[in-house]
C-alpha cells in the first residue's frame, strides 16, 4: 500500500494520540514513586488501549476474508490497521514501562516488537516495490495467474517450432540430426521448453540474461535466415519468463514479511491473553 | 521489452476465471499461523502442568522472600485485585495486603510517627514494591519520603525536624550542629534531659560529664603509660602511640562503636593507685562511690586491726610515761577509719591528680550522705547512639580515617580533600564538651552532592533517604539495624 495523501488523517490522529500518551505517560511516571508499573491504573489503561488496538489490528485479515461485509472498504480498514497498529507500539511501552519484565512478559513483548517492526517493513516494501515492478517487469501478470501465463508461452512457443520445425521433430526425444531445423529443435528441447515451464527455477542457465543471449547467439550463428524468425521469438518469450521469474522473486519479497507477521501476531494474541489472565488474576 | 500490461493482453495472457486461487504463500500463511498459535498454546499448557509460576512473574521477587518463589498464595493471598483496582480506578487495593505481610512481620504502615498523616501511605506494598529486580524490598526510592518530607505537615505540633527535606543535597545540616530553627525548637531540645548536646554561646556542646582530652591523648609521639609521681616525670619515659581504634571498638557486626569501657580502654595507663593508707590493698575499682567507700572502711579497719599503733598514736588518750599505750578499742578503731575516710573524701573522690575528679564531675553532698560521703559522681551522660534517626555502618566506612568524619576542624585544616585518607589520627579537640560527630559536609564528600575532588576522581556513593534512614518506629527503636522484624510465631 502507498503510503499516499489518503493517510494524512490517520497519520495526524495517531500523531495526537501519541502525543496525548506520551503527555499522560510522562505525568504518570514523574507521580510514580518507584516508576511506572504495568499493574498500576494508568499501567493497566495503557495495556489495555494497546491490547483493544492490536486486536482491531489483527481483525484486518477478517474483514479481508468477507470482503461484502460493509463494514467500510478494506483500504480504509488497512490504513487503520497500519497507524493503529503503529500507535500500539508505544503505548504497550508505556504498559510496561520500558521494562521487560519476566519471560511471559519478554515473550510477549518481543512478539509485539517484531510483528510491528515486520509490519514497517512490510509496509515499506509495499511502498517502494511496486514502484521498481513498474519500471522492471513489463511483461507483469497477476501473481496467481503466473503458472497459466508461462504454460501459454510454454504451448506459444510450442506452436512457433513445431511451424518450422515440424511437431515430431520439435517434440520428439533428442535425435540429432546436423541440419539447423534439428539443432533449432534440440536447443527448445533442452533449454528453452523446459525454462518456459511453470515450475521452472531461478537457477535455470536461461534465467540468467548474459547466458541466455550468449546461448542464443550461438544458435543464431548456425541457423539459417528462415529460422531466425522463431529463434528470435523464443528469446523474446525466454525474456518474458525471465521478468515472470523477477516478478516472483519480488511478489515474495512483497509479501513474504507476512510469514513472519501474520504467525507472531496470532503467537502474539495467545501470550497476550495468558499475561492478561495472569495480570488480573494475581 | 515492451509492455505487455494492457488489458487485451491481459486477456490473452490470462485465464481470467482462476483468478482467485490460493498461492502457495496464503497456504503457508495459513498453517504457519495454525502452528504458531498451537505451539504458544502448547508453551502455556507446558508451563501450567510444571506448576511453575515463576514465568508469569514480572522480575524475580527479593532475595528475602525467595523461600516463596514457587507459592505465589503465601502472599498473594487475595485474587483478582488488579481487577479491583482497574474497576475502581483505584491504586490503594494493592494485590498484597498488609495483613498478608503481616503473617509474618510485625511493622505496619503507620508505625513511622504517631503524628503522621495516615491517609497518604496505602500499605505495606506502596513503598516495598515486589517483582521489581531489586534484591531488597527496603530500597526505598526517595520520592516515597518526600512526598511528604518535602512539604512536611503533622496532625499536631510543628514537625521535629525540617519540613522541607526534597533530597539529599537539601538535605539540612546533622541536628547536633543545626542552629536551631527556632525559640520553641530550641527551648524543646534544651529542656529535653535525654539530649546528649546542649546549647550555648551559639553552639552546640556535648553535655557529657566526663573531662576527657581527645587531642592530649592522640599526640603523635605517643603518651605515657602512667601519670609520673611528683619527682618522677623525668624518668618517665614510657610512652605508647595511641589510635582511635584503641579505645573505640566497633560491635560484632561492626556497625556501631561500644562504649568506652575504664578497665579496657583506661586502667592500663590510669590505674586507681593512692600512696599512704588509701594503697592498702591496691588500685582500687572502678564502681561507684558508694562501693569505693564501703570497700576503703573494709581497707582501713583491716589495717587498723594490723597497725594499732596508728590507731592509738592517732588517739588523743592520755597515758602514763614509761606506761605502754593500751590496746585500742573497736570504738577507737572505728572512729580512726571514720576520721581517714574524711580525709577520703578529697584524697580519692576530689583528687583531681589520681582520684575520681580527674575524670569525672562530682557534686558535692552537704551534709554527707550517712556513710560519710561527700560527693557524687555526676553520671558521664555518653550516648551511646547519638544520631537516633539514623543508620550507620562503620565497617563499610573502615577505609576512611576516623578524623575524616569526627574531627569538625578537619576538612579546615586539610584542604585537600581526598588526600585525607590515611592513618592521620591527630583530633584537634581539647574538650569534652566538643561534639565529634560528623557534620553533613563529611558524608557529602563522598555521597550525592559531591564536592569537586570526588567528582573529578569519579568517586561516588549512594545518598537514598534508606541508606540512613529507617521509616519504621523511626527513632524510636534506636537500634539502628535494618531489622526486618519477624514475628516468630512463623
Amino acid at each position: 500500500m502507498l503510503i499516499d495523501r489518503t493517510h494524512r488523517v490517520w497519520m495526524a490522529v495517531t500523531l495526537v494520540l501519541l502525543a496525548a500518551a506520551t503527555v499522560a505517560y510522562g505525568v504518570y511516571a514523574r507521580s510514580s514513586p518507584e516508576g511506572p508499573r504495568g499493574g498500576s491504573v494508568p499501567g493497566m489503561l495503557f495495556g489495555i488501549v494497546a491490547s483493544l488496538l492490536m486486536l482491531f489490528a489483527g481483525l484486518l485479515s477478517l474483514r479481508k476474508r468477507f470482503p461484502a461485509w460493509r463494514l467500510g472498504s478494506v483500504q480504509s480498514w488497512l490504513r487503520a490497521h497500519i497507524w493503529l497498529g503503529l500507535l500500539s507500539g508505544p503505548l504497550i511501552l508505556f504498559h510496561s514501562g520500558f521494562q521487560w519484565g519476566g519471560l511471559l512478559e519478554q515473550i510477549a513483548l518481543g512478539l509485539a516488537l517484531v510483528v510491528i517492526l515486520s509490519g514497517v517493513a512490510g509496509l515499506a516494501l509495499q511502498h517502494l516495490l511496486p514502484r521498481v515492478m513498474r519500471d522492471a517487469i513489463p511483461a507483469e501478470a497477476m501473481f496467481e495467474q503466473l503458472p497459466i501465463v508461462c504454460a501459454r508461452l510454454q504451448m506459444s512457443a510450442d506452436q512457433a517450432i513445431s511451424s518450422v520445425c515440424g511437431a515430431a521433430t520439435a517434440l520428439a526425444p533428442a535425435v540429432e540430426q546436423g541440419d539447423p531445423a534439428s539443432l533449432l529443435a534440440g536447443f527448445y528441447r533442452q533449454q528453452v521448453r523446459s525454462f518456459l515451464d511453470p515450475l521452472a527455477k531461478p537457477q535455470h542457465p536461461l534465467a540468467d540474461a548474459t547466458r541466455s543471449g550468449a546461448a542464443f547467439h550461438q544458435i543464431h550463428l548456425r541457423l539459417s535466415a528462415d529460422l531466425q524468425p522463431c529463434l528470435e521469438k523464443l528469446e523474446r518469450l525466454c525474456a518474458e519468463r525471465r521478468n515472470l521469474l523477477l516478478q516472483a522473486k519480488m511478489h515474495r519479497w512483497l509479501h513474504g514479511w507476512l510469514l513472519v507477521h501474520g504467525p507472531l501476531s496470532v503467537a502474539l494474541l495467545v501470550f497476550g491473553v495468558a499475561h492478561v489472565v495472569t495480570a488480573f488474576w494475581y | 521489452m515492451p509492455d505487455v500490461r494492457s488489458l487485451p493482453s491481459i486477456r490473452e495472457r490470462c485465464e481470467l476465471t482462476r483468478f482467485n486461487q490460493a498461492t502457495a504463500l496464503r497456504r503457508w500463511l495459513g498453517r504457519l499461523s495454525y502452528l504458531a498459535a498451537l505451539l504458544a498454546a502448547a508453551v502455556i499448557v507446558l508451563w501450567t502442568l510444571r506448576r511453575d509460576e515463576r514465568v508469569y512473574w514480572s522480575a524475580p521477587v527479593s532475595s528475602a522472600h525467595a523461600m516463596f518463589q514457587r507459592d505465589c498464595r503465601a502472599c498473594h493471598v487475595q485474587t483478582a485485585a488488579p481487577l479491583t483496582r482497574l474497576v475502581t480506578l483505584n491504586d490503594a487495593h494493592p494485590s498484597v495486603r498488609d495483613q498478608d505481610c503481616q503473617q509474618c512481620h510485625g511493622q505496619t504502615s503507620f508505625d513511622h510517627s504517631p503524628r503522621m498523616h495516615k491517609d497518604v501511605v496505602h500499605g505495606c506494598v506502596e513503598c516495598h514494591r515486589e517483582h521489581t529486580g531489586s534484591a531488597q524490598l527496603a530500597d526505598v526510592a526517595d520520592r516515597h519520603c518526600t512526598v511528604c518530607h518535602a512539604n512536611l505537615t503533622t496532625t499536631q505540633g510543628h514537625p521535629h525536624v525540617d519540613p522541607s527535606v526534597e533530597s539529599f543535597a537539601a538535605h539540612p545540616e546533622l541536628f547536633l550542629w543545626e542552629a536551631p530553627r527556632d525559640d520553641e525548637t530550641r527551648a524543646a531540645r534544651r529542656a529535653d534531659p535525654a539530649s546528649p548536646v546542649v546549647f550555648q554561646d551559639n553552639i552546640w556542646r556535648d553535655r557529657t560529664q566526663l573531662k576527657f582530652n581527645h587531642a592530649r591523648h592522640l599526640v603523635t609521639g605517643g603518651v605515657l603509660t602512667a601519670p609520673p609521681r611528683a619527682g618522677e616525670e623525668a624518668a618517665h619515659t614510657d610512652l605508647r602511640v595511641l589510635n582511635c581504634s584503641d579505645c573505640h571498638v566497633p560491635d560484632a557486626a561492626g556497625q556501631y562503636m561500644l562504649p568506652v569501657n575504664y578497665e579496657q580502654h583506661c586502667a592500663s595507663c590510669h590505674k586507681l593507685e593512692f600512696s599512704g593508707k588509701l594503697a592498702v590493698g591496691g588500685a582500687l575499682p572502678h564502681e561507684s562511690p558508694e562501693i569505693v567507700f564501703g570497700l576503703l572502711r573494709d581497707r582501713l579497719m583491716k589495717y587498723a586491726e594490723a597497725h594499732p599503733a596508728a590507731v592509738v598514736e592517732a588517739g588523743d588518750a592520755p597515758r602514763l610515761p614509761n606506761k605502754s599505750a593500751a590496746p585500742p578499742s573497736s570504738d577507737d578503731k572505728w572512729q580512726w577509719v571514720e576520721s581517714q575516710l574524711e580525709t577520703a573524701n578529697d584524697g580519692v573522690f576530689a583528687n583531681v591528680q589520681h582520684g575520681c575528679a580527674y575524670c569525672h564531675t562530682l557534686r558535692e553532698v552537704s551534709p554527707p550522705s550517712e556513710h560519710g560521703l561527700a560527693f557524687q559522681v555526676v553520671p558521664p551522660n555518653m550516648p551511646q547512639r547519638w544520631l537516633r534517626g539514623s543508620r550507620f555502618d562503620h565497617r563499610s566506612h573502615q577505609e576512611v580515617s576516623c578524623v575524616v568524619c569526627h574531627d569538625p576542624q578537619f576538612n579546615e585544616r586539610t584542604p585537600e580533600g581526598h588526600a585525607k585518607f590515611g592513618a592521620n589520627t591527630e583530633l584537634a579537640s581539647e574538650s569534652s564538651g566538643d561534639i565529634l560527630m560528623p557534620k553533613l559536609a563529611s558524608c557529602r564528600q563522598c555521597h550525592g552532592a559531591r564536592t569537586a575532588p570526588a567528582a573529578a576522581a569519579h568517586t561516588g556513593a549512594r545518598a537514598n533517604c534508606v541508606d540512613c534512614h529507617d521509616y519504621h518506629q523511626h527513632g524510636e527503636r534506636g537500634t539502628g539495624k535494618l531489622d526486618v522484624w519477624l514475628k516468630s510465631n512463623r
